[in-house]
């Protein structure tokens, strides 16, 4: 698990600066922020071990920068270490109200890639999930799929 | 395909010193024991999981795969294996609980039926008229025998069938004690009876209609007759034809009076034996009587 210190606010900042946003949050797993398309974004931290609390705060943080919308979110799944199954069953939101409108999980490593397909499977969430490679597509499925477009 | 190597070597060729060769030698000596340290990393990896999966199968479920930092197919393998595990455990608790909340229920109907039954003795021993009081003993008997299988089936080890065998032991001694509780009469039950194991959908219809025949024997078949009859109760399997079901057949006999004249089954105000033609349609089973010698009838179903 990556510790909150100096290389986390510089990872923090370093996003902050990359990507247009009205808000950002940390927590221990994960980045999460809203960009100027309503798309919610949340990356795991590298190494990261996710227990049902990292996906509890996770799901705080998602609704604490969406407000009242429930928007669709981009998961950054390519640098995370392991998940447990109580956070997996949490994220497939079987037995809770949806906070999001749909998936798109970003995979590449060796490890993201057996996670993500057990989110496709075993774990399926309760709203619409794909798996991307690349983050441009993804955000495109997002945009044109999931999002509310402007008359 | 192996080459014969003959001359000097090209280093030595080029004219290379001793020195250049030894470290050169050096480099390689390590190269190959770095390969061979890879290697026997690779080797303790794979019998890790080849242990974690072994352990899965003795349902030890509760082993897990190291997961390194670097992030190689290695740890995916180790992830996905876990994740396995953790679902595998979660699928064979919720079977467990499953089964207990079934066999609760079983308890809980057998418990239902059981004070239906005694409600149904608490009336009847208000009730001054024989006729009546046999009647309440007659759906008392048909209650029981309901209950007798949610009791079976919840002592049994599937929950879902029972050894039927045992069930019709336990059945015909409580009609029997139904009709002569103090053991008055000479009449004897003879049962004969395979061990077989039906499920609930068949083993309910055909333990009514055991009741039913046994209660009919009991009632009528040895009128004024105080030196009692023989009643024979089998079960068994008839061995299938090429290509055919296995046929399940219960039998019900005995040496009283017989079957009146002209009787036919559809034909007949006794409720009980309306019971048993109604009953042989509900397991999708043919029925045979005969009433000459004794009163006999034969119920077969197909399994």
């Amino acid at each position: 698990m990556c510790p909150i210190g100096i290389i986390s606010i510089f990872s923090l900042l370093k996003i902050m600066a990359s990507t247009p946003k009205h808000k950002a949050l940390e927590n221990t797993c994960f980045f999460t922020w809203l960009d100027e398309f309503g798309i919610c974004h949340t990356e795991v931290k590298e190494n990261s071990v996710i227990e049902l609390k990292d996906a509890v705060e996770n799901k705080e943080d998602v609704l604490t920068i969406a407000g009242e919308k429930i928007p669709p979110i981009l998961v950054d799944l390519r640098k995370i270490k392991s998940i447990s199954k109580e956070a997996r069953d949490y994220f497939a939101m079987k037995n809770r109200k949806p906070g999001v409108k749909a998936i798109a999980m970003l995979i590449k490593s060796p490890v993201s890639k057996i996670i993500g397909n057990f989110f496709l499977g075993i774990n399926l969430p309760s709203v619409p999930t794909k798996l991307f490679n690349s983050e441009t597509k993804a955000l495109n499925w997002l945009k044109e799929n999931h999002t509310e477009r402007k008359q | 395909m192996k080459k014969k190597v003959t001359g000097k070597p090209r280093a030595v060729k080029e004219g290379k010193s001793a020195t250049e060769l030894s470290s050169r030698i050096k480099l390689l000596e390590n190269k190959i024991a770095k390969q061979s340290s890879k290697q026997k990393k690779t080797e303790k990896r794979i019998n890790e999981f080849l242990e974690i999966i072994q352990c899965f199968s003795k349902f030890d479920l509760k082993v897990k795969a190291k997961i390194s930092d670097r992030g190689d197919h290695f740890d995916a393998l180790a992830v996905g294996i876990n994740m396995l595990g953790e679902e595998l455990e979660s699928s064979i608790i919720s079977l467990a609980e499953k089964e207990i909340l079934l066999k609760e229920i079983h308890h809980r109907v057998k418990n239902n039926l059981q004070i239906v039954s005694s409600l149904l003795n608490l009336q009847s021993n208000l009730v001054e008229d024989p006729e009546v009081q046999l009647f309440f003993d007659e759906t008392r008997g048909r209650v029981k025998s309901m209950a007798l299988v949610h009791e079976k089936l919840y002592n049994s080890k599937d929950i879902s069938t029972i050894d039927f065998a045992l069930y019709l032991q336990t059945l015909s001694e409580g009609v029997g004690e139904l009709f002569d509780p103090n053991k008055k009469t000479k009449t004897t039950l003879c049962l004969n009876a395979e061990h077989h194991f039906l499920k609930v959908d068949h083993a309910i219809p055909c333990g009514l209609i055991v009741n039913e025949l046994l209660m009919n024997s009991y009632k009528y078949a040895f009128p004024g007759n105080e030196q009692g009859g023989k009643i024979e109760l089998s079960f068994f399997k008839k061995e299938p034809g090429l290509g055919k079901k296995e046929n399940f057949i219960l039998e019900v006999s005995d040496n009283g009076i017989g079957l009146p004249d002209n009787f036919k089954i559809g034909e007949t105000n006794s409720l009980g034996l309306q019971l048993v033609e109604m009953l042989t349609e509900q397991v999708d089973g043919k029925l045979f009587y005969d009433g000459k010698k004794g009163a006999s009838f034969r119920i077969e179903w197909s399994s």
